[in-house]
């Protein structure tokens, strides 16, 4: 048994609710009582926001939901669930930041040409692909006929063309670069 | 004494008049759960939306000036980041003509608010030719503005003079770009048509290598698109594409970009035939691919 036993249990937050409109409010007021804190009406005595559309400013730490603020602590997709809710209100509430992870914000892009960055002969990107695999030296070999010490030859310079020393490295610097998504038509 | 009038109370005049001259036409678009947007009166009985924000709604309400009314979504172009709400009856419509910026030049960026109108004051950052989005669009010329979206986009930006340059879009890193007027113009109408934009479709998966250097066009061309991958029944697999493969050219043009290859591959290239050179086994060969539909989803 651990002596010094924490007995933390999650206190509930004074949220109040920002919407574009009665039923939205509405909507959250219901979520935001099921996740167990009170909702309250004015500014002045809750701990977080949770707002929906334009938010007011505010020094309130603010946890906004589909359109993002700029000022916002935490920042949720519009379809975020209670738990991420839950969670963004408590961090947001004692001082962090929350965005979901793995999210890239979808927004309007060109067509990524990094041509003229780094560029593989069709050797090393099958010999990268492969790696990205998982596949060892050996079956890289047999996969594409070559020798293993060819395997390690072309590997070699793609280490090298793209700056790592070790395969790990290799497989997450290409993916960066985006030197592994290919372009689909 | 009179109330001074110097050049910044004009400047400052104008650019509300140029605001308040928006109302004619900057649409408050509203879901069934009460989410808000910005967006633009175009035709008497369609706004058009940025696409990469519309949410999926039933039914959306559709304000201009005061006039509210309800609308139904008639199709989304990814590509071109062009969504189109279909009114259920017709608007007066007072769009602008369009013109193209220069660089340096100001520009109101408007947005759909609770009272009206909201702007935001912009400076054409920088120009550029035609560019391809992600999703294969092709957009007529690019347009940064040095100011970042926020509620506005998918509003109007109109020039000093009040004539329309586009329809604000945040691009990456909070860019904030502008769809040409033109370009959303030609969406706007194959949406109401067709309710969809069609996009050629090849069935491969490209990624840029080194051309081995025997194989290179004129001795010149460094960069071609290697094969990674062929859609079992795509176009690429009927006209014989393998893994592997070297693309070399597309429809005449050096497959040294994915833009030579996506621009070929718009919604008037279906049905078309294209050659396509290609590095195989130390040999060019020659290949013609016929373009379908790209299947949308």
């Amino acid at each position: 048994m651990n002596a010094v036993a924490l007995n933390f249990v999650p206190r509930a937050l004074r949220v109040m609710i920002v919407a574009p409109s009665p039923q939205r409010v509405a909507a959250l007021t219901r979520l935001v009582q099921e996740l167990g804190h009170f909702v309250v009406p004015m500014r002045s005595g809750a701990t977080v926001v949770l707002a929906e559309g334009s938010a007011p400013a505010g020094r309130l730490p603010t946890v906004s939901l589909g359109v993002h603020h700029e000022d916002a602590q935490g920042r949720l997709p519009s379809d975020a669930s209670p738990e991420q809710i839950d969670a963004a209100l408590r961090a947001a509430a004692v001082g962090l930041r929350v965005t979901v992870a793995g999210e890239t914000e979808r927004t309007f892009q060109a067509l990524d040409e990094n041509t003229g960055r780094v560029l593989l002969t069709p050797r090393e990107t099958d010999v990268l692909n492969a790696v990205a695999n998982g596949l060892t030296n050996k079956e890289i070999a047999r996969d594409l006929g070559i020798s293993l010490h060819t395997v390690k030859f072309h590997l070699e310079s793609v280490m090298r063309k793209i700056g790592v020393s070790s395969r790990t490295e290799a497989v997450s610097k290409a993916m960066g670069l985006g030197l592994l998504q290919p372009f689909r038509v | 004494m009179s109330p001074a009038s110097n050049i910044l109370t004009q400047f400052s005049a104008a650019l509300s008049a140029l605001a308040s001259g928006a109302r004619g036409f900057v649409a408050h678009v509203e879901t069934q759960d009460g989410r808000e947007l910005s967006g633009v009166l175009w035709k008497p009985n369609a706004v058009v939306v940025s696409e990469q924000i519309l949410p999926d709604s039933g039914e959306y309400q559709v304000a201009v000036a005061g006039q509210t009314v309800k609308a139904q979504l008639a199709g989304r172009d990814e590509g071109t980041n062009v969504a189109v709400l279909k009114l259920a009856s017709d608007l007066p419509q007072k769009l602008p003509g369009f013109t193209r910026p220069e660089v340096g030049s100001l520009a109101l960026v408007l947005g759909a608010a609770a009272e009206g109108v909201s702007a935001r004051l912009a400076v054409i950052r920088a120009l550029g030719g035609a560019w391809e989005s992600i999703a294969g669009g092709t957009i007529a010329h690019r347009i940064v503005l040095d100011t970042a979206i926020g509620s506005e986009e998918g509003g109007p930006v109109v020039a000093a003079d009040g004539t329309l340059l586009g329809i604000s879009t945040r691009g990456a890193r909070r860019q904030g770009l502008v769809i040409p007027a033109s370009t959303v113009d030609k969406s706007v109408g194959i949406l109401l048509e067709k309710g969809s934009v069609e996009r050629g479709w090849l069935g491969v998966a490209l990624r840029p290598v080194a051309v081995p250097e025997t194989l290179r066009p004129e001795g010149r061309q460094r960069i071609g698109l290697m094969v990674m991958d062929v859609a079992a029944g795509s176009p690429g697999a009927k006209a014989g594409i393998l893994g592997g493969d070297i693309i070399l050219s597309a429809g005449g043009a050096p497959a040294t970009r994915f833009g030579n290859i996506a621009r070929q591959l718009g919604p008037n290239s279906i049905g078309k035939t294209i050659e396509i050179h290609l590095a195989r086994a130390g040999a060019i060969v020659t290949s013609a691919v016929t373009i379908e539909a790209r299947k949308s989803g």
